[in-house]
């Protein structure tokens, strides 16, 4: 812990991590196909995709298990690439966990501090701190066979933590937890990592899961770098159909740029005569076929004043959801409309006509 | 499985156990306690019609004592236990990396390689080792390769000795060795090894901390399968060796079918059979410990 927080305060900001351009084929397929990042000290990273996007491969690569056919991973300033998995400053939590099931908790924690030349004390005492931190000193000489899901899973973070790695690789660190056991654990992580000041990096499938611990998150797609951001940034400014519909859900209409009024992009929806305006945050003058996405928590039942941005469907279906009713509005053109109306607001009955609006901010403009 | 189906399949192995192990054994058991006559068969019998017209049990230990007195046993015995025990870690040395090999290798390439590993078998185990004789002997094969290509001026004593026994084991037992230590690395999540590297430990020192510990049970089973046959081999110690090489298998035949000493051949079977319990014991002493999930 002091070791890495002793770092922190010398290094500049900005390229704790540097991986630049790096690719890996297997037998002729591309898994990753050019991705360059920088990950910063401290951070919390989760490198999120769907199955086959290259997330895994990434990680493998960082870990040293694969060599990359091209490109650079650099850490601390200094460069991995060809650098064996044993040598790296990085550990990973693996997916199954891979616990070595002849050892205890304890001999899997101390299997990596046995690896450096430490007196017996010393890995003693740093056994010691790893089973205090996860909460697991009652079980210490348990195998882990004798182990539930969660205290395996905290075992593995143990084990991976205890040489106080530059960086820490978790992959898909709460797949295999129950659900209220994945929201407590996640929350346990994100407090652990920012109690060590370790760079975390996490590596899921679960938008939902990326954006409750990370600070940024990098979006992989067919093996390549969709978009970068905080969680926040990712959610409410996408650059892609994919990313905003990757995040969550959203209502995406073609629409046609129709022109630009200071600070602000005039469009039209296809099948729809309404014109519409939203910020203009591109700064582009493109103009031509387009897609608006609008997240459907941020509209609103508009209720007497009509606004500028606003359209009329019928209610056809509602799911209640406890804290909020999931709608499906449907358009004049058969279309439909997600609509997220929050419980305190009375909704209408099935069938009847119901006026939805935005704030101009709401509405992103999509190129991709 | 219904009880009576279950009680059905345990009981036909365990007759056929009965009839082809353990009968002719207790037969064994019973000549090694006879006394050795010139008759035929040659030992007298266990029970006798007394002329009183009981019957009289005549137990006689001769036999055993005959292999406490004579020093020629105990080194026969402690032959065949120094070359098996030499030729098990021979196998044990060239069967771990040739299993690991195996396991590590592309999944549609193992079968291939399992399968020559078990090729050998497709031919009769005497004319192997009779091959093996050709290869070996003054005008052997190896022998005349080595001489025209002048690396050596005489033949080289290959065949007759200690050596050629040592070899004919090895070559004869090496699938026992690598058979089961692959079918325990088939299992092996290769993760842990990945786990092993990502928290310092050089590729070495894995294989002995995660590796071998975990598929201990393969080695184990392995080593057995090669040391007891090994321990009582004939074939290959009469073919190969040499008139010193001294070994119970040898010492067995000429017992019984040169000096028709039944008694003496039955006690040092039944002797050998105990030596050879203990390891297989330990082994399942060991197996409670490792089979666990």
């Amino acid at each position: 812990m002091s070791r890495a927080a002793a770092e922190t305060a010398v290094s500049e900001p900005g390229s704790f991590i540097r991986i630049e351009d790096i690719a890996k084929s297997f037998s002729g397929v591309p898994a990753v196909a050019g991705v360059s990042l920088e990950i910063r000290r401290g951070e919390l990273f989760c490198l999120l995709g769907a199955s086959g996007s290259g997330k895994t491969t990434l990680l493998r690569m960082l870990a040293g298990f694969e060599r990359p056919d091209r490109g650079a991973i650099s850490i601390d300033g200094a460069d991995v690439t060809a650098m064996p998995p044993y040598l790296r400053p990085v550990n990973l939590m693996f997916q199954s966990y891979a616990l070595f099931p002849h050892m205890s908790v304890e001999g899997n924690i101390a299997f990596g501090l046995r690896q450096e030349n430490l007196s017996r004390s010393e890995i003693a005492r740093r056994v010691d701190e790893m089973l205090a931190l996860v909460q697991m000193t009652a079980f210490a000489r348990r195998r882990p066979h004798e182990l539930s899901g969660g205290q395996r899973q905290r075992t593995a973070l143990a084990r991976a933590l205890a040489k106080l790695p530059k960086v820490l690789l978790l992959d898909e660190p709460l797949a295999a937890l129950d659900r209220k056991l994945r929201e407590e654990t996640r929350q346990e992580l994100v407090a652990i990592q920012a109690r060590l000041g370790i760079t975390f990096i996490v590596v899921t499938h679960d938008a939902e899961e990326a954006m409750g611990m990370a600070s940024r998150i990098a979006i992989l797609k067919g093996g390549k770098l969709a978009q970068i951001g905080s969680p926040s940034a990712l959610y409410d400014r996408p650059r892609s159909r994919y990313v905003a519909d990757f995040l969550g859900p959203v209502n995406l209409f073609e629409c046609e740029i129709l022109g630009h009024e200071p600070g602000s992009v005039v469009l039209r929806l296809a099948d729809l005569d309404t014109e519409l305006r939203v910020p203009d945050e591109l700064g582009t003058a493109r103009t031509g076929r387009a897609w608006l996405a609008i997240r459907p928590e941020r509209m609103t039942q508009s209720i007497g004043v009509a606004p500028v941005n606003r359209m009329r469907g019928v209610l056809r279906a509602a799911v209640f959801r406890g804290e909020s009713h999931s709608c499906r509005i449907e358009l004049p053109n058969g279309k439909s409309v997600l609509f997220t109306a929050p419980t305190v607001v009375p909704i209408p009955r099935q069938g009847e006509s119901v006026e939805l609006s935005w704030p101009p901010s709401a509405g992103v403009v999509l190129f991709e | 499985m219904s009880g009576r189906h279950r009680t059905l399949a345990i009981a036909a192995p365990f007759a056929w156990m009965l009839t082809f192990f353990v009968a002719p054994l207790a037969i064994v058991l019973k000549i090694s306690f006879s006394e050795s006559t010139a008759e035929r068969p040659p030992y007298a019998p266990l029970f006798e019609m007394g002329t009183d017209g009981g019957i009289a049990f005549q137990p006689s230990v001769s036999a055993y004592l005959l292999l406490l007195s004579d020093s020629l046993y105990f080194y026969a015995f402690l032959g065949s236990l120094r070359i098996a025990a030499v030729s098990t870690f021979v196998c044990l040395l060239i069967g771990l990396p040739m299993a690991y090999a195996i396991a590590r290798s592309r999944p549609e390439r193992r079968n291939l390689l399992v399968l020559l590993v078990m090729l050998p078998f497709w031919t009769s185990f005497l004319i192997r080792v009779y091959a093996w004789m050709a290869l070996l002997k003054p005008t052997g094969i190896l022998n005349n390769v080595l001489i025209s290509l002048g690396l050596v001026d005489e033949p080289l004593p290959l065949m007759n000795n200690d050596f050629a026994v040592h070899l004919g084991i090895v070559y004869s037992y090496l699938p026992f060795m690598v058979l089961p230590i692959y079918a325990a690395l088939e299992k092996m999540d290769w993760t842990l090894v990945e786990a092993a590297a990502d928290l310092g430990c050089r590729p070495l020192r894995t294989f002995f901390a995660v590796t071998t510990p975990l598929c201990w049970h393969g080695i184990a089973a392995g080593s057995l399968l090669v040391f007891i046959p090994a321990a009582g081999e004939f074939v290959i110690p009469d073919l190969l060796g040499g008139p010193d090489t001294l070994m119970v298998g040898r010492v067995l035949w000429t017992e019984f079918f040169i000096n028709r000493d039944w008694p003496a051949a039955a006690a040092l079977t039944i002797a050998m059979l105990s030596v050879l319990l203990l390891p297989i014991l330990a082994f399942q002493r060991m197996g409670v410990d490792t089979d666990r999930p």
